[in-house]
């Protein structure tokens, strides 16, 4: 069982206070009408709570935008590039939801199996992620469907959840207990963590009942030519919110921007949805059509991780669901792909 | 004090032009002959055939390109470029003593090891002979591993043909097989004519313990493939080498997957047999 702490609503400021001398805290809160994972202001008090923010907070570890290398104006003096430092401020994240933690250990594989990347790993190792477990489960939650859960613990150090009249405090990895050992808490008591597994029990029960996802990698297999894709695609207008407000989705571009006095190597978000994203310079596209980019999609969380890494590039947030402007459901393609016969796939359309 | 290069694979190596040269008779490829200006850099820096390197320029961009020299060739690091888009257009504005950038080597190579011992057959069309040229120098250079070498290399013209003097350099060697082919009759060019699936065919040479590498166009590969099938070639005998979009070329942008092989990390270089269990994605 891991050690456990409880934090009462009266020490709830002070604790506060000691997590900002750790570092830049950064929690959920309201900003331009958007509730939403910023830096908080020295006196800002983060609101927790209040389901999961439109975005995810990948941001944290992999911003938007970033630059790589910096380089004077004199473009061609190729030894005056430097690189950005990554960002190595030692930095709280605060109330992230059990899905978006789970997100981590796949972007972890990702960015720091084979070559290592600099700019997240910093971020990694300086963040240290404290989630709070899911109260209040939407109708577009599908985390049970792939093996998560409203407390979910993975890829958070420390996992919060709300209990009568304050917190229960769970360490989850060596640097959330180093971390809490030293916070002068007490420890829950047997009552404590009683109310926690009351509150898990609550949420779940919340949660709709749903065919596990568990093995549609093998069920893809024989799909690449079926006809379900071109279907899937026949109301995307390609504009890639889906991949953006995604917590798993990581494909970047990488472009050079020149500044007054020099410029940057940036990289930043780039999307499957696009058809400029795999398009070569003769022109030739290996992806055509939206049908083609859709399959890409659904293929590389449900199909090709498993088989690099043995992760699914989905977590159930939910979020492609709720942000898609035409009110496309990658749950019902996911149906559909339960459902297609093989065969069907033989006649090819995409 | 430059920043140690070893631990971040975004940051390119700085390197010197030594040599600009035009390639083809239209002057839409030159190869670069570069140099690294740091010895430690060079030193560093060990690839097989068949691997490839993103150039860099400082305010303009990254591409990747096949390194076309062979480990065998002593201080010699090259390689050719079309000219097909920002990156490349302002590549061919350089000139010898420019500097540029190089990240790399990056992907797979050739199987060399798989090749000891047996026979080799090359085909080669167009602008895809950049690294099969690293490969014929390094297959020369320890001649006795291998058995016989044969080289079908086609272009439209004879002036489209890419490294003249190393074609007629081989073209005069006793141990080798060297076919140059251009697809329609030219003034003055007293080779082969004949697209290279046709002179393939005619050259027919025997599928027993050798490993064929074939680059080219898609519409070459699409042709060759079927004739090396009735010599009798089979998929796991076969190679060819992929160029997908891509970025970051260390498996992690997510834009050059074929199916769930990343042509930065698992390839460039696929056998056939890898191919036909992948999705034609490419």
């Amino acid at each position: 069982m891991p050690e456990a702490y409880h934090l009462p609503s009266g020490q709830y400021d002070a604790w506060l206070a000691t997590l900002r001398r750790h570092g830049r805290l950064i929690a959920p809160v309201m900003r331009e009408g958007e509730y939403r994972f910023d830096v908080l202001a020295d006196d800002e008090l983060p609101m927790l709570g209040r389901g999961l923010t439109r975005r995810s907070p990948k941001w944290v570890f992999f911003p938007q935008h970033e630059a790589m290398l910096r380089f004077r104006r004199q473009a061609d003096d190729y030894a005056s590039a430097e690189v950005a430092q990554p960002n190595n401020t030692p930095q709280v994240l605060l109330g992230v939801a059990p899905c978006d933690a789970a997100s981590l250990p796949m972007l972890d594989r990702i960015f720091m199996d084979n070559y290592h990347d600099p700019y997240y790993a910093a971020r990694r190792r300086n963040t240290l992620v404290i989630a709070l477990a899911c109260a209040r489960p939407t109708s577009t939650c599908f985390c049970h469907a792939l093996g998560g859960g409203p407390a979910d613990a993975a890829g958070a150090d420390l996992l919060l959840t709300v209990i009568d009249g304050g917190y229960l405090l769970e360490t989850i990895t060596p640097a959330g207990q180093s971390a809490a050992a030293g916070w002068g808490l007490d420890p829950a008591d047997g009552d404590h963590r009683e109310q926690a597994t009351r509150a898990h029990a609550v949420a779940v029960e919340k949660l709709k009942p749903i065919e596990s996802l568990a093995g549609i990698e093998a069920k893809l297999e024989g799909l690449f030519n079926h006809p379900l894709w071109r279907e899937a695609a026949e109301k995307c207008i390609a504009c890639g919110t889906c991949t953006y407000n995604c917590p798993e989705c990581h494909c970047f571009d990488i472009r050079d921007l020149p500044l007054a006095d020099g410029g940057e190597r940036v990289r930043g978000w780039d999307a499957c949805m696009y058809a400029q994203f795999t398009v070569h310079a003769s022109g030739h596209n290996p992806r055509p059509d939206q049908g083609a980019r859709w399959r890409q999609r659904i293929m590389h969380k449900f199909s090709y991780l498993p088989a690099n890494i043995g992760l699914y590039g989905c977590v159930g947030c939910g979020r492609c669901i709720t942000s898609c402007p035409v009110r496309l459901d990658i749950r019902q393609v996911l149906d559909a792909v339960r459902r297609a016969l093989p065969e069907e796939a033989s006649r090819g359309t995409v | 004090m430059a920043p140690c290069n070893c631990h971040n694979p975004y940051l390119p190596y700085p390197m010197v032009i030594r040599q600009v040269t035009d390639e083809v008779e239209d002057r839409s490829i030159k190869t670069y002959d570069l140099a690294f200006r740091e010895s430690a850099d060079a030193e560093a820096f060990r690839w097989q055939p068949g691997q490839f390197c993103e150039l860099s320029l400082l305010g303009v961009g990254e591409a990747p390109f096949g390194i076309a020299s062979s480990p065998a060739e002593p201080e010699l690091l090259r390689f050719s470029v079309k000219k097909a888009g920002v990156v490349t257009a302002a590549l061919h504005r350089l000139k010898a003593g420019d500097q540029i950038g190089l990240r790399g080597p990056l992907g797979n190579a050739f199987p060399l090891e798989l090749m000891r011992a047996k026979n080799v057959l090359i085909i080669g069309g167009g602008f895809a002979f950049t690294t099969l040229r690293a490969l014929i120098v390094s297959l020369l250079d320890q001649r006795a591993d291998y058995g016989d070498i044969t080289v079908i290399y086609g272009a439209r013209t004879p002036g489209l043909l890419m490294y003249r003097s190393d074609l007629d350099a081989w073209q005069s060697r006793s141990d080798m097989r060297m076919i140059q082919t251009i697809d329609q009759p030219y003034v003055g060019w007293e080779g082969q004519v004949g697209l290279v699936p046709a002179v393939l065919e005619q050259t027919a040479p025997s599928p027993s313990a050798t490993i064929a590498i074939v680059c080219g166009p898609p519409i070459m590969i699409r042709f060759t493939m079927p004739v090396l099938a009735r010599l009798g070639f089979e998929n796991q005998q076969i190679y060819t080498s992929l160029e997908n979009r891509m970025k970051c070329g260390i498996g992690k942008c997510g834009r050059c997957n074929i199916g769930h092989k990343y042509v930065c990390l698992d390839g460039p270089v696929f056998s056939m047999a890898e191919l036909s269990a992948l999705p034609p994605e490419y």
